[in-house]
């Protein structure tokens, strides 16, 4: 399958994430799975797409911030890991263009923020149906500013899927150590924002203990 | 067409199309409006039980409902649900304003701390426990939106039917399902589940398993190298989430610049 397939469906997972229903089909965890499979490598999809969750678990999207956009992020990452065919240079190579797309994407979905407050007129009587254009407008443009943004993703992605992913000179193994260890901040941030539970420290302790020592053993 | 009972327990078929609509209510969200655009696309069905039911009416209500709102999405139902019952009853006009400013900052704040922060971390870190234990990613995924979208629906449905069944006094409903209570639960519960997983990944990491974060690329054809894991990763590791947890979210972009630039770094170092 040709990657550019792919940019409608970025449109459509964008339009998850910021217009309509928000059902979490635009988290890079599920978007690489798919993106994985549809180009013929759901394994590198798959990976790229968990790696990515890390960066992704402690964003809160709350009112008007600009948060990093995770789905046209998710698919390019995902298109550059599969179609790289070299799993530690196409795994480097879809994080770090993911994060890049993600900050690009913010800055897209300010702009149409703005634009939006635009579509009806304050203070006068509305019908109706002008509401309900409007919110088809909206929904039609940030479909169109989702698409784009992937568009732009994979025009960087496959090329340098080609022609940067072979010089990257660290193994697979220290790789994903690599971008584990760059996620560690956000996930260190992700506990903080637990700290309202009643006991979190124990649980947080129980559980890695738990979990180191099914590591270790498994 | 919409029909109400006096109880308000029987709208009627027209609220079906308000949940339906109430999935749009973040369209067109916008500095100016907020998501007061979808509010009045989501609560114009229920204006046209209005006492004067005409046209002139509702335009005039809509300009009212399109003003600046704010809401998380899934509780947004519950401000058009008790919007929809007052401009039912023939409230005055300032009135539901006043309600709608009462209401707009609870539903924010209680939405995001119970969604964003504690339900879909915690049901994505328990995907990623999936994944990393073995299961294959297409089964945690499905696991993931099921689970997810189960919570979801139950709460998007609950917000509409408790707005439109107490109009006004939809506060008592809000103290008495104790949001807040359900955060700090799934946040216990995440606290748990990212414990689990982040000493998955350290022992992985330092036995060399192929498993924790690396069992994410079951199927795809990798080298497997044992002992990657290092006193020094893990010290950095370790350093890494105390500064994520003293600093919080304000870390967030300074982290990934830092990791794109080894990235570049390490790339141009490759290519030279």
């Amino acid at each position: 399958m040709s990657p550019w397939w792919l940019v409608p469906l970025g449109g459509l997972l964008a339009l998850d994430e910021t217009s309509v229903g928000q059902v979490q089909i635009c988290r890079p965890l599920v978007v690489g799975a798919l993106v994985g499979a549809l180009l013929g490598a759901p394994g590198a999809g798959a990976l790229v797409g968990g790696l990515l969750e890390f960066f992704a678990l402690a964003v809160v999207p709350a009112g008007g911030a600009r948060f990093p956009g995770l789905a046209p992020a998710a698919v390019t990452g995902a298109s550059a890991a599969a179609l790289a065919g070299e799993p530690a240079g196409g795994l480097a190579l879809g994080v770090g263009l993911a994060l890049l797309v993600a900050e690009l994407d913010s800055h897209t979905v300010s702009a149409y923020r703005t634009w939006a407050g635009t579509l009806i007129p304050e203070g006068e009587p509305v019908p109706a149906r002008r509401v309900g254009a409007a919110v088809a407008r909206a929904v039609a443009v940030d479909f169109a500013r989702g698409a784009l943004v992937t568009a732009g993703g994979l025009a960087a992605a496959v090329p340098l899927a080609r022609w940067a992913a072979p010089a990257w000179p660290l193994s697979f193994a220290e790789t994903v150590a690599l971008v584990v260890l760059g996620a560690s901040v956000r996930l260190g941030a992700l506990l903080h924002s637990f700290r309202d539970a009643p006991a979190w420290r124990w649980l947080f302790v129980t559980g890695a203990a738990a979990g180191a020592a099914v590591g270790w053993f498994a | 067409m919409v029909r109400v009972s006096a109880s308000g327990r029987h709208p009627g078929p027209g609220l079906a199309t308000v949940f339906l609509r109430c999935l749009l209510v973040q369209a067109g969200w916008s500095y100016r409006r907020l998501i007061g655009l979808g509010f009045g696309f989501s609560v114009a069905p229920l204006l046209r039980l209005r006492p004067d039911r005409d046209e002139a009416g509702v335009a005039a209500a809509l300009a009212r409902h399109t003003r600046p709102f704010n809401a998380h999405p899934y509780l947004a139902g519950l401000a058009v649900g008790a919007v929809g019952r007052l401009e039912a009853e023939g409230t005055p006009p300032e009135r539901v304003e006043r309600f709608k400013d009462a209401v707009r900052g609870a539903l924010g704040g209680l939405g995001d701390q119970l969604v964003w922060a504690a339900w879909r971390p915690l049901t994505l870190l328990l995907a990623l426990l999936a994944t990393a234990a073995g299961a294959p990613p297409w089964a945690a995924v499905v696991g993931f939106l099921g689970v997810y979208n189960a919570g979801h629906f139950v709460l998007r449905a609950w917000a509409l039917a408790v707005g439109w069944r107490r109009g006004a006094e939809v506060a008592a409903a809000l103290r008495a399902a104790d949001l807040p209570r359900w955060s700090r639960r799934l946040h216990g519960a995440g606290a748990l589940v990212l414990g689990l997983l982040l000493g998955w990944i350290v022992a992985a990491a330092l036995t060399g398993a192929r498993t924790g974060v690396a069992a994410l690329a079951s199927g795809a054809p990798v080298p497997h190298e044992p002992g990657v894991g290092s006193a020094a990763w893990l010290g950095l590791f370790a350093a890494g989430l105390w500064i994520g947890y003293r600093r919080g979210r304000t870390i967030l972009r300074p982290a990934a610049a830092v990791l794109l630039l080894v990235l570049l770094v390490l790339f141009l170092a490759g290519a030279l």
